[in-house]
C-alpha cells in the first residue's frame, strides 16, 4: 500500500462501494483506492486529521468520487471544504450519486464540482459509466499536483 | 253724520208753526235724498228726478259698486244702496255726513288728496273701510271731478276687493306651494341620504312654502307606537321639545301626526285653538305661533312608514289646491325615504355577501395553502422515496449480475434463469420508479403558459416515433397549425404519451393509422388523438389514468401505467379535461382540451 492512492470514493453504501470497486477493478482502470464511509473521514484524510494524522499530504488522490448522502458531514460540505482551501481545491471531484433533484446538481456545481454524474441502477450502464469516468479523469484528464503547505 | 237741528223746549209759541214747516221741509228732503219720493211739487216749481235723469239713477242704483258724489271735503251729497251697504249704515244716515270716519285712520291722509286731486281729475286709489266685524274691507276707490251747480263735487265710485284680494291671496299661497314643490323636488333627486332628505325638504316647506313649522316623525312600532322626531325645521320648532305624540289610538295620538300614521289619511285641524282633537298640544301649540296644522302620512309599500305635519300662523291656511299639492309631495318624500332605505338595506346586504366572499377566500385560500403544503410535502416524500429504492436496486442488479458473471458455468439453465427474472424484475421496478420521478416533476415545475403549436409538436414526436422505428408503416394525419395555450414542454409530454401510446397499440394492425386533429365540444376547442389499433375495453375507462394502472397484460404491450397519469396530470394544471373512446371498429381517441368546459359537459 505505499503506492499513492489514485481514488478517493466518499461513500456510505457497502454495496455501492463494492460494486464500484469491483467495476473500476475489471475494467483494469484503477486498484488504488481510499474508501471514506462519511463525510468526516473523507476530510480528514484529506486534510490529515485525525486517523490521518501525519499522512503526506503531499499524495493527494486524482479523483475524489463523492456521494451526496452522507452521515456526519454531508457530500456538499465535504466538497465546500475540498473546494475552498489551496491545498485541496484543484484535486477533480465527481459528485457520484443517486439523486437526480435538480437542487441537488445545481448545488455541486455551485459548489464547484467538475462533473456529476447519476448513479445507474442497471449494471450495464453502471459499468459502462464507471469505464467512461475512468477512463476520462484517470487515463486523459491531467492534474496539478499542489505542494502542500509546511506543517504547522 | 248729520245731526238734525234740535229744538229747544224754550222756543216760543209763535215760532211753532215756522217749526212745523221746517220739519215737513226736511222731511221732504230726505224722502227725495233717499229716493222715497221722486218729485217734490211746491207751488208752481216741481222738483223732478224723472225724465233725464231717472236713466241714470236706476243704473247706478242697481251697480255692484258702491256709487256718489262727494264734496271735496268728503261730505256725501248722494250716495247709492250699495255704498250704504258696504259702509253698514243706512243711506238716510251716510247723505249729508262726512265719508272721512268710515275710512281706516291710517288711510285718511291718502283720502284727503285724492279728494282734492279728484276734483281736477280722474284718479283713483286703494284704501280699506271699516267693516262692522271688526275687519278691514279692501276698496278700490275711483274719483272724478262732478261739474255742478255751486261748489265743486265729485263723483265717487268704491269697488270692494275682499273677495279678489282673496283670490289673490289664494293664488299667492298655491303659487308659493308650487315653488316648494318644485324645490323640494330638487332635493328629492339630490339628496344623499336620508337624514338629509329629510331635513331639507322641512326646510323647504318652511323656507319656499311660508309655513311656521314643518317636521317628520317615523312611526316607531314598539308598545308605546311612539313617533320618533326624524327632522324638522321653523320657527315654530320649539313646539316640537315640548310635545308627546303617538299614533295609538288614544288620546295622544288624536293629533295630525297620530291620525294620519294611523289612518293613512292627511288631515286638516284648520283651528288649533277650538278644535277639540288639539287640546293636548294647544297650549304649546299658541305659543309657538301655531294656528293650523296639517298631516300627511307617508306610505311606502311596507305601510305608513311616518308623517309629514305642517303649521301655519294663519287660520285659513291649506286650501283643497294645497292639500293636493303636499299630499303629492308627502308621496314623493315616503318614495325618497324607501328608496333610500332600500339602498341602505341592498348596501348592507352587499357588504355581508362581501364579507362572506371575503371570508370563503380566507378559507380557501388557507385551504390552499394547507393542501400545498400537503401536496408539496407528499411530492417530496415521493421523490426522496424513489431515488433511495434506486440504491438497493442497484445492489440487487449488481450482485445478481456479479452472481452470474462469477458462477454462471456452475449454475444449471433454471438458475440462471431465475437470476435473469430477478435482473427483468429489476429493470422493470426501475422504470416505475424513473415513471414516478417523472410524475412528481411534472406536478412540481412552474407552468410557463404561451401559445403552443400543438400540430408542429406533434409532427416532431410522430417523426422521432418512425425514426426509433424505422420499419413500421403507420398512415400519420396531423391536422396544420393547431394552436394551443399552455406550457409547451408539458404539452409536448402529453403529445408524447398520447402519440406513442397510439404507436405502441397500432404496433399489431395492419395498415396502422394515427391521427392529430381538433373538433369543439361543449364550446371549447378539444384536441384529440385517435387511433386504429387495439384499444381497451370501456368498462376499465375508470383506471384509464390512475397511475399504475394498465389494461393490457404487460406481455401484450409493455408499460408502467405512468404516461397516462401523466397526461391526466398535465392537462388538469392547465385546468382542462381528459377523455377516451374506444371502439374495436372505430379504433381509439383521446381527447384533452386546455381550458375549462363553457357549459357543463354531458361525458363524465
Amino acid at each position: 500500500m505505499n503506492e499513492p492512492i489514485e481514488i478517493l470514493l466518499v461513500e456510505d453504501n457497502p454495496n455501492d462501494v463494492e460494486l464500484t470497486l469491483r467495476a473500476f477493478a475489471r475494467q483494469k482502470l484503477c486498484t488504488r483506492f481510499q474508501v471514506a464511509r462519511d463525510g468526516a473521514e473523507a476530510l480528514d484524510y484529506l486534510f490529515g486529521h485525525g486517523a490521518y494524522v501525519g499522512r503526506d499530504l503531499g499524495q493527494q488522490p486524482k479523483l475524489v468520487l463523492l456521494d451526496l448522502k452522507l452521515p456526519k458531514v454531508d457530500g456538499l460540505e465535504v466538497l465546500r471544504a475540498i473546494k475552498s482551501d489551496p491545498q485541496t481545491q484543484l484535486i477533480p471531484v465527481v459528485i457520484l450519486t443517486s439523486s437526480s433533484i435538480e437542487r441537488d446538481i445545481l448545488a455541486g456545481y455551485e459548489r464547484g464540482a467538475n462533473s456529476y454524474i447519476v448513479k445507474p441502477v442497471n449494471y450495464d450502464q453502471f459499468m459502462a459509466m464507471v469505464n467512461a469516468l475512468g477512463t476520462y479523469w484517470l487515463k486523459f484528464n491531467q492534474t496539478v499536483v499542489v505542494a502542500p503547505l509546511p506543517a504547522g | 253724520m248729520t245731526a238734525p237741528s234740535e229744538l229747544t223746549p224754550s222756543v216760543p209759541p209763535d215760532y211753532e208753526q215756522l217749526r212745523s214747516r221746517l220739519n215737513e221741509v226736511e222731511a221732504t228732503l230726505r224722502a227725495i235724498r233717499s229716493g222715497a219720493v221722486d218729485a217734490l211739487v211746491e207751488g208752481e216749481r216741481i222738483y223732478s228726478l224723472r225724465g233725464a235723469e231717472t236713466p241714470y239713477r236706476l243704473l247706478i242704483e242697481a251697480m255692484g259698486e258702491g256709487a256718489g258724489t262727494v264734496t271735496r271735503e268728503g261730505i256725501v251729497l248722494y250716495a247709492n244702496r250699495r255704498l250704504a251697504e258696504m259702509l253698514s249704515v243706512p243711506l238716510e244716515e251716510l247723505i249729508g255726513a262726512s265719508i272721512r270716519p268710515w275710512v281706516a285712520a291710517a288711510d285718511r291722509t291718502a283720502l284727503d288728496a285724492w279728494l282734492m286731486e279728484g276734483a281736477r281729475r280722474h284718479v283713483t286709489g286703494e284704501l280699506n273701510f271699516h267693516h262692522p266685524n271688526g275687519e278691514l274691507m279692501p276698496i278700490h276707490l275711483a274719483l272724478s271731478p262732478l261739474e255742478l251747480p255751486g261748489s265743486p263735487s265729485l263723483c265717487l265710485v268704491a269697488t270692494d276687493l275682499t273677495a279678489s284680494k282673496e283670490v289673490e291671496a289664494a293664488l299667492r299661497r298655491t303659487n308659493r306651494a308650487l315653488r316648494m314643490v318644485s324645490a323640494c323636488d330638487h332635493i328629492l333627486v339630490k339628496a344623499v341620504d336620508e337624514a338629509e332628505l329629510l331635513t331639507e325638504i322641512c326646510q323647504a316647506i318652511v323656507g319656499e312654502g311660508g309655513y311656521r313649522l314643518a317636521w317628520v316623525g317615523e312611526a316607531i312600532p314598539d308598545a308605546a307606537k311612539s313617533i320618533a322626531q326624524r327632522a324638522w325645521a321653523g320657527p315654530g320648532q320649539g313646539y316640537l321639545r315640548e310635545i308627546q305624540v303617538s299614533w295609538a289610538d288614544t288620546e295622544w295620538g288624536l293629533g295630525i301626526a297620530g291620525t294620519a300614521i294611523r289612518t293613512g289619511q292627511p288631515l286638516v285641524i284648520a283651528n288649533i285653538t277650538t278644535d277639540p282633537r288639539f287640546v293636548r298640544w294647544r297650549d304649546q301649540a299658541t305659543a309657538a305661533g301655531l294656528a293650523t296644522g296639517a298631516g300627511f302620512p307617508l306610505p311606502t309599500p311596507a305601510g305608513v312608514w311616518g308623517v309629514l305635519c305642517i303649521y301655519s300662523e294663519q287660520s285659513g291656511a291649506f286650501n283643497a289646491e294645497e292639500m293636493n299639492l303636499l299630499t303629492g309631495l308627502a308621496n314623493d318624500l315616503a318614495y325618497g325615504v324607501t328608496a333610500f332605505r332600500l339602498r341602505a338595506e341592498h348596501a348592507a346586504a352587499e357588504a355581508k355577501i362581501h364579507q362572506l366572499n371575503a371570508e370563503l377566500e380566507q378559507r380557501v385560500r388557507a385551504r390552499t395553502v394547507d393542501l400545498e403544503a400537503a401536496n408539496t410535502e407528499l411530492e417530496a416524500f415521493v421523490y426522496t422515496v424513489a431515488h433511495d429504492l434506486r440504491a438497493p436496486l442497484r445492489s440487487i442488479d449488481g450482485f445478481s449480475r456479479i452472481l452470474l458473471e462469477d458462477c454462471g458455468e456452475r449454475l444449471n439453465l433454471a438458475e440462471r434463469s431465475h437470476l435473469e427474472r430477478v435482473r427483468v424484475a429489476t429493470l422493470h421496478m426501475e422504470q416505475l420508479i424513473e415513471g414516478m420521478l417523472r410524475l412528481s416533476g411534472l406536478t412540481r415545475s412552474e407552468l410557463r403558459s404561451t401559445t403552443v403549436n400543438l400540430s408542429a409538436q406533434a409532427q416532431r414526436v410522430m417523426a422521432d416515433l418512425q425514426r426509433e422505428d424505422p420499419e413500421r408503416k403507420v398512415a400519420v394525419v396531423v391536422a396544420p397549425d393547431l394552436l394551443g395555450q399552455g406550457d409547451p414542454s408539458l404539452l409536448q409530454a402529453v403529445l408524447e404519451n398520447l402519440l406513442g401510446n397510439a404507436w405502441k397499440f397500432t404496433a399489431k394492425t395492419a395498415q396502422a393509422r394515427i391521427e392529430f386533429g381538433c373538433v369543439e365540444k361543449d364550446g371549447v376547442p378539444t384536441y384529440f388523438v385517435h387511433d386504429n389499433g387495439a384499444g381497451f375495453n370501456m368498462a376499465y375507462r375508470g383506471k384509464l389514468f390512475g397511475v399504475f394502472q394498465r389494461l393490457h397484460r404487460n406481455d401484450e404491450f409493455p408499460g408502467t401505467g405512468v404516461g397516462l397519469a401523466s397526461v391526466q396530470r398535465i392537462i388538469h394544471r392547465h385546468h382542462g379535461r381528459v377523455w377516451a373512446e374506444s371502439d374495436p371498429v372505430r379504433g381509439t381517441t383521446f381527447y384533452f382540451t386546455l381550458q375549462p368546459a363553457l357549459t357543463r359537459p354531458k361525458t363524465p
